[in-house]
């Protein structure tokens, strides 16, 4: 942990002139790096500031308006409560606060003035004071920030240009200053190369990563191989695949010019009843099959397996072209843009909704993925994804099959170690998908967010059944247009690689000689580190990071091991009637066992495989197939109520037109028009089960806490103080909400459990929390009285709390 | 409603054990009896059974066993494990019709058709020989259409007895007490005693303390069926108010009334404020334009100059009935994937709660930026409801309560008239009647939406909502038949039969919201935009054994499970505390201590 580089932080601020200083209400102390509260970055400039700002907040956020300073500094739009607590200095750098916007995902700025609104761009003048700023941006957020009377013209002007001039609109070679903005300094550089990683995710880098999750998936037959360890065999694939235990290394190096991209079958998964997911690419078909070839193929596909289904993604499923097209329709449809008053009407939204096809898009992936959840439930067969390049829906389905079967997945690390296995280092082509650069459209398709998507629609069908949350899949969503994470900014492993080995070349200087790598040209030596997007502490504050998971979830054991062998389900459907070898397609949702659908077998008769392969595949079993399938359809609705229910029964989506919805909170949070009529206020910002969860946890902890006491007390009766005297002290020190003083000792990681994990919370009423957003949305400049979150919480001395365990820290 | 409540303790007292038990009898019916065929309520009878085949559009044809008595239509499956059966009450049943004839060829294709009021259709085959279905056909028809055929409603012989006595929920005097009323500028006319001032409103009314008893007669002959401008609530600082009443008889030759101009001018200086009376039209302006034909019309500008006109743009009862009509053709029994969302927009069924959800937020509005309004459409009696008891809803937390909730229907939709007998057709064979329209529905879908935007706002859950609208249609409970109070008092509503208030306040705890946190003096101003409205799918789709029913969500289920938790750690600490203080206590009792692992896994711990 790096906390002497602390010291070294220097910020060139620009000093505010007098005037300035006598408007921002005199409460805050003109201290040189955090005047006005904003916690800079190292290296941070702030271009431009403007006082008495008002943010509208969004409906999740509470509603209504919070007052206080608005900056723009060459990396973000900072926002900074009046009220907000002061900055700790010592705290890490957060990248963006609770209100911030990065400079890299704002789209449009839009002015409004008395009478009219204008774009800004970086070459346009304003002929009105601006009362109201608009910031369209990437992730469909809409910020919209309102000038008081009393804010001076000039910072209203100054900082809409400011901004206008800074933002950037991507395009190649912006990307890179914007990082440096952002992560360029000495000091941040320096931090982040001593940044630890998060050792609860599996990243599946290293083989023993690999191994980990065969043995948790109870995994057998399969092995690790280091075959494409310096990427020869296969560019996009990463260093370490698992393949079947019977193909030695020496075989599986002639099978990579099979398949597309040298893309062969992969093993991803086992489902705990014994069968095996696995993806690959299409096949060359201009090749020829040698007898040995075929063998090694054959195992590949089989793994140890009687039965193989081989399900085409590329017939049915929307293209990258189809999901871009609808996303581009959709955020058409879901920004209100004021600038250009292109809006639709109400009475049109829904139709206008199914027109944009993303929730048909959606719909599709879950069924797919529904479909291939069941087979896998079915049992002791290998099913195979197959799509030409196996870079883009392979991952949406192969990915989302996980979160359907396999609870681990729904947990908060789990779920980012699959995105980890099936999207960074499967190789799907973040960077050109995601077109930071702005250098191929065609490329461009938020394959990654529509799965985000789909995820999205599980978890508001099974809220339960997850760990994560909502939040979390929206920060997630936001995360993928801040181009700073080296998650999203390489097209696969290799590319990664290249870039960290470059760097920490650049970092240790050998004698002036230097491997020469073929580089893009956009990037230089000096490229900053960039942090994976799973360092979420970097991003975001702990208050925003405790609402990523439920506070208290349905129990899910982490570290199942699963055997492969929960084959005692009554109405387990005998697949294997099927001749073993039997190849079957599966696609646009029915089985065939088309001849050519093995181009090696296509030969007929060659006698290039094994005897029993050679009869034809028995048409026998289809039925059998059709029908597991058929029962996710039939079988689901009579189902109870969740109660104790088997772990690895699939969550199946509904689907019926009804049942698959717009995720309002990401893609309407902009929907400005929608609170026309919205005063102050509409729901709490917190689940009242979060609340509540949150309460219980409070008195688990001060239960522990006041039993250990009372243990001591016990043993020392001349001791005349009370427990209970101490447990006051300590909640009146106001350690209550921001534990200040972070102990330096606490690792980084899962926030501790006793700093609260989200805003103070009043016991036995959690509503009245409102009391801390009142105080926020007040619109006068003045500290209301309460702004003191230990001083608002004032419950009976009975549940009292105290924070930072122990009563060494009271006193 | 104390000095009533304890009446019915007093009674209760008296009843003794005898009472208990019939009590109990008949909340646990459906258990009770766990060896009969079909449960049966206190004062339910068995008419006739018959063997025949459910044509279910969900699993198929189903053979069983049909038990008709004179207040439900039961089916139970014979060969099925675990059995499929059918509970629709009689006064759910809007139409039954023969299907097929004796020469009608294909499988199941003879038999009943059965058409429901809450969303549903069935379908009965039996076998095409002997008129197997005549007796079938005429039993049902007679008794789920009572009233056609010289018959009682249900409510009228059912014996059941609850706890408590729903029919005390509501005393306007109370309500008026509640609301600080009545003070110096309202007073109570007791002018509608005997039902002579109007027929179609309650007896006690709040009017200005100004207006004279001749003022209002005076008015009541410029308003459409005499139901003149009353009070139906009060803000409680700035005195606005809402009131209600029907359309001016302002006819082709744009009649004008000074008692009336007069009296409004009455109402809008009652709470001193300057600026003009807002009057709310609830209709389309072509509509009101329209109604001058049939001698209706609206307030011109010229006649009242100290208001301001504003029409809502709901549309009429029959346009509501078609849409619903739309609606459920696409929800039952199939539901699209991919065009659904064009297919319900076409229904246009959420643009008009849309509608009327924004008409009441302007009145709300309205009323706390202290201007006072008055609501009217034609008759006073269908949007002129929903808007008032919306805008009430939003205004006062206390009829966001349980049994505030029940004191808002009993007030805005029954007493003051909402004509449930015709709108719903209780025990009414004709069913193709022009008076029937899911107006009743549409309220209580708006309020659903309310609740899915604030979800802590509301004491009652979606179970209520429910239970009101099943209900509705059940003749259960005399809660809502009739027209009018008048009607209601020739009937002797009240002694003779049951308020569904008297079900749902015996077991309260079934409709409460366990999020629900009391909040007073905020106003709720939903959202009505297309944008943020949804279809109330687990009631209007809840047939469809695909869209889950979530009896219990599982969120609220958690909810439950850390209260019981919270509760207990409570009592653990104080336990704790009480031991520390008596010094002596060994302290084998408290519990061991976390160990720091246990505190750090806790998010995972099953509880």
């Amino acid at each position: 942990m790096l906390m002497g580089s602390k010291t070294t932080f220097k910020v060139r601020q620009i000093v505010p002139d007098m005037k300035e200083r006598m408007l921002s209400h005199g409460g805050l102390h003109t201290r040189g790096r955090d005047m006005f509260g904003l916690h800079c970055l190292p290296g941070e400039c702030v271009l431009q500031r403007a006082v008495l700002v008002r943010k509208k907040l969004c409906a999740r956020e509470g509603g209504g308006w919070l007052a206080g300073t608005l900056f723009c500094t060459h990396f973000r739009v900072a926002f900074v409560p009046q009220d907000c607590q002061k900055p700790d200095d010592n705290a890490d750098p957060v990248l963006l606060g609770d209100h911030d916007v990065a400079l890299a995902s704002i789209e449009k700025v839009v002015a409004v003035g008395p009478s009219r609104t204008k774009l800004v761009t970086p070459n346009s003048s304003l002929k009105f004071t601006p009362e109201e700023l608009v910031l369209y941006c990437r992730d469909l957020r809409v910020v919209c920030f309102l000038f008081d009377r009393l804010t001076p013209e000039t910072q209203a002007t100054e900082i809409t240009y400011s901004i206008a001039k800074t933002y950037q609109p991507l395009k190649p070679g912006t990307i890179l200053s914007f990082q440096n903005a952002a992560l360029g300094s000495v000091e941040m550089k320096q931090f982040l190369s001593n940044r630890r990683r998060d050792t609860q995710i599996n990243w599946f880098e290293s083989t023993s990563d690999w191994e980990r999750d065969l043995e948790r998936t109870g995994a057998t037959g399969w092995r690790v191989s280091a075959v494409n360890d310096r990427f020869e065999m296969a560019t996009s694939l990463p260093r370490f695949n698992v393949v079947p235990q019977k193909v030695l290394d020496t075989e599986l190096k002639k099978t990579f010019a099979h398949f597309n991209e040298g893309r062969i079958p992969r093993w991803c998964w086992r489902h705990p009843r014994g069968s095996d997911l696995l993806r690959m690419a299409s096949f060359q078909n201009n090749i020829y099959h040698e007898k040995d070839d075929i063998r090694n193929l054959e195992t590949l596909l089989f793994g140890g397996q009687q039965q193989c289904v081989v399900v085409e993604l590329a017939e049915d499923m929307p293209t990258p072209a189809d999901i871009q097209l609808a996303h581009t329709r959709l955020r058409a449809l879901c920004l209100g843009d004021i600038s250009t008053s292109v809006s639709v009407p109400d009475d049109k939204w829904l139709s206008t909704l199914e027109a944009t096809r993303w929730l048909d898009h959606a719909r599709c992936c879950l069924k797919k993925a529904a479909e291939v959840s069941c087979l896998l439930r079915g049992g002791h067969m290998t099913v195979i994804l197959q799509e030409p390049e196996d870079r883009d829906l392979n991952c949406v389905v192969s990915s989302l099959v996980q979160v359907m079967c396999d609870p681990h997945c729904r947990t908060l690390p789990g779920f980012q170690g699959l995105v980890q296995k099936e999207w960074v280092m499967a190789g799907h082509r973040f960077l050109s998908r995601a077109n930071y650069h702005r250098e191929s459209d065609k490329e461009e398709a938020p394959v990654f967010l529509l799965f985000l998507d789909c995820v999205w629609q599980l978890w508001a069908q099974y809220p339960s059944h997850f760990q994560l949350t909502g939040d979390y899949l929206l920060a997630l969503h936001d995360s993928v247009h801040v181009p700073l994470f080296s998650t999203f900014l390489s097209n696969c492993q290799r590319e990664r690689s290249r870039r960290s080995q470059r760097l920490s070349q650049s970092y240790t200087p050998v004698n002036g000689w230097r491997e020469v790598l073929p580089r893009d040209t956009s990037q230089d030596p000096v490229d900053p580190p960039l942090p994976p997007v799973w360092d979420w502490s970097l991003q975001y504050s702990c208050n925003r990071r405790a609402r990523f998971t439920h506070p208290v979830s349905q129990p899910v054991s982490s570290q199942l091991v699963l055997n492969g062998n929960l084959n005692a389900h009554p109405d387990s459907h005998k697949l294997t009637d099927g001749a073993p070898g039997s190849v079957f397609l599966l696609s646009r949702g029915t089985f065939s066992s088309p001849s050519n659908l093995l181009p090696w077998r296509n030969g007929g008769g060659s006698g290039s495989y094994r005897k029993s392969h050679r009869r034809a595949p028995s048409s026998e079993s289809l039925p059998g197939l059709e029908r597991v399938i058929k029962a996710w359809s039939l079988s689901e609705p009579s189902k109870p109520p969740p109660g104790p229910q088997d772990p690895h029964e699939p969550l199946l989506p509904l689907l019926l037109g009804p049942c698959v919805r717009v995720w309002r909170d990401c893609y309407l949070r902009g929907a400005l028009q929608a609170q026309a009529f919205c005063h102050p206020t509409p729901a709490s910002m917190y689940h009242p089960v979060d609340q509540l969860a949150w309460e219980v946890q409070q008195l688990r902890d001060k239960l522990a806490l006041a039993s250990t006491r009372h243990a001591a007390a016990t043993t020392k009766k001349q001791e005349s103080r009370r427990p209970a005297a101490n447990l006051n002290q300590n909640s009146n020190n106001g350690t209550f909400l921001f534990s200040a003083p972070r102990p330096s000792l606490v690792p980084r990681g899962p926030p501790p459990t006793s700093t609260p994990p989200r805003a103070p919370i009043p016991a036995a009423a959690p509503p009245r929390l409102a009391g801390r957003d009142a105080s926020k949305r007040t619109f006068l400049f003045g500290h209301p009285a309460d702004a003191r979150p230990d001083q608002r919480y004032a419950p009976t001395p009975s549940i009292r709390l105290p924070k930072n365990n122990g009563p060494s820290l009271g006193s | 409603m104390d000095e009533l409540r304890m009446r019915c303790k007093t009674r209760r007292k008296s009843g003794t054990e005898h009472w208990n038990r019939r009590f109990w009898a008949s909340r646990e019916s459906l258990r009770m009896e766990p060896f009969a065929d079909v449960p049966l309520l206190p004062g339910e009878e068995r008419v006739i059974d018959k063997d025949l085949i459910y044509v279910c559009p969900f699993s198929g044809a189903v053979k069983g066993k049909v038990f008709i008595t004179n207040y439900r239509l039961f089916f139970k499956s014979s060969d099925m494990d675990p059995a499929v059966t059918l509970n629709v009450p009689l006064g759910a049943i809007n139409r039954v019709e023969k299907m097929g004839g004796a020469s009608s060829r294909g499988e199941n294709s003879y038999g009943l058709d059965i058409t429901c009021k809450d969303m549903r259709n069935l379908r009965f085959a039996l076998k095409q020989e002997g008129h197997s279905r005549r007796d079938i056909f005429e039993i049902l028809f007679r008794y789920a259409f009572p009233l056609s055929h010289g018959m009682h409603l249900f409510a009228f012989l059912s014996q059941e007895k609850f706890e408590e006595n729903g029919w005390s929920v509501y005393s306007p005097m109370q309500e008026f007490r509640r609301q600080g009323l009545p003070n110096d500028k309202w007073r109570i006319t007791f002018l509608n005693q005997q039902y002579e001032l109007c027929d179609t409103y309650p007896t006690i009314l709040m009017v200005p303390y100004k207006a004279t008893e001749e003022d209002l007669r005076k008015v009541a002959t410029f308003r459409s069926r005499c139901r003149i401008p009353v009070l139906s609530w009060i803000h409680p600082d700035n005195m606005a108010v809402i009131t209600r009443c029907s359309q001016p008889l302002v006819g082709m030759s744009g009649k004008r009334n000074k008692d009336d101009e007069r009296y409004l001018d009455i109402i809008r200086e009652t709470n001193g404020t300057t600026s003009k009376l807002t009057i709310f039209d609830a209709r389309p302006n072509v509509n009101a334009v329209a109604n001058k034909a049939t001698g209706g019309g609206y307030e011109g500008d010229d006649a009242y100059q100290n208001a301001e006109l504003v029409f809502l743009d709901i549309h009429n009862i029959h346009v509501m009935r078609e849409s619903l009509k739309k609606l459920k053709d696409i929800v039952y029994p199939n539901v699209e994937e991919s065009h659904w969302l064009s297919s319900l927009e076409s229904t246009h069924w959420l643009e008009h709660i849309k509608l009327v959800l924004s008409g009441a937020i302007q009145v709300a509005d309205k009323i706390s930026s202290g201007n006072s309004v008055v609501v009217h459409c034609s008759d006073g009696w269908d949007r002129t409801a929903q808007l008032t008891s919306l805008a009430m809803l939003m205004l006062d937390s206390y009829y966001r309560t349980l049994r505030g909730f029940q004191v808002l229907l009993e007030k805005e939709w029954i007493s003051f008239g909402h004509k449930f007998a015709s709108r719903i057709g209780h025990g009414d064979k004709n069913h193709a009647d022009a008076d029937r329209s899911p107006i009743f529905v549409q309220l209580i879908d708006c309020v659903w939406q309310m609740t899915k935007q604030f979800p802590t706002a509301f004491e009652f859950n979606e179970h209520l909502l429910v239970t009101v609208l099943d209900h509705l249609y059940s003749c259960r409970f005399g809660t809502f038949l009739y027209n009018c109070e008048s009607v209601r008092d020739a009937n002797e509503l009240r002694t003779r039969t049951i308020s569904l208030w008297s079900l749902i306040n015996s077991d309260q705890a079934s409709y409460v919201n366990p999020f629900y946190a009391a909040e007073s003096s905020r106003v709720l101003y939903p959202v009505a935009s297309m944008r943020h409205l949804e279809l109330w799918v687990t009631y209007y789709i809840r047939w469809n054994p695909r869209i889950r029913q979530q009896q219990q969500s599982p969120v609220e289920q958690r909810y439950k499970e850390l209260l019981a938790l919270r509760e207990q750690y409570l009592k653990k600490l104080e336990e704790l505390q009480l031991s520390d203080s008596a010094p002596h206590l060994p302290n084998s009792t408290t519990p061991s201590p976390a160990s720091p692992t246990q505190r750090v896994t806790h998010l995972h711990t099953p509880f």
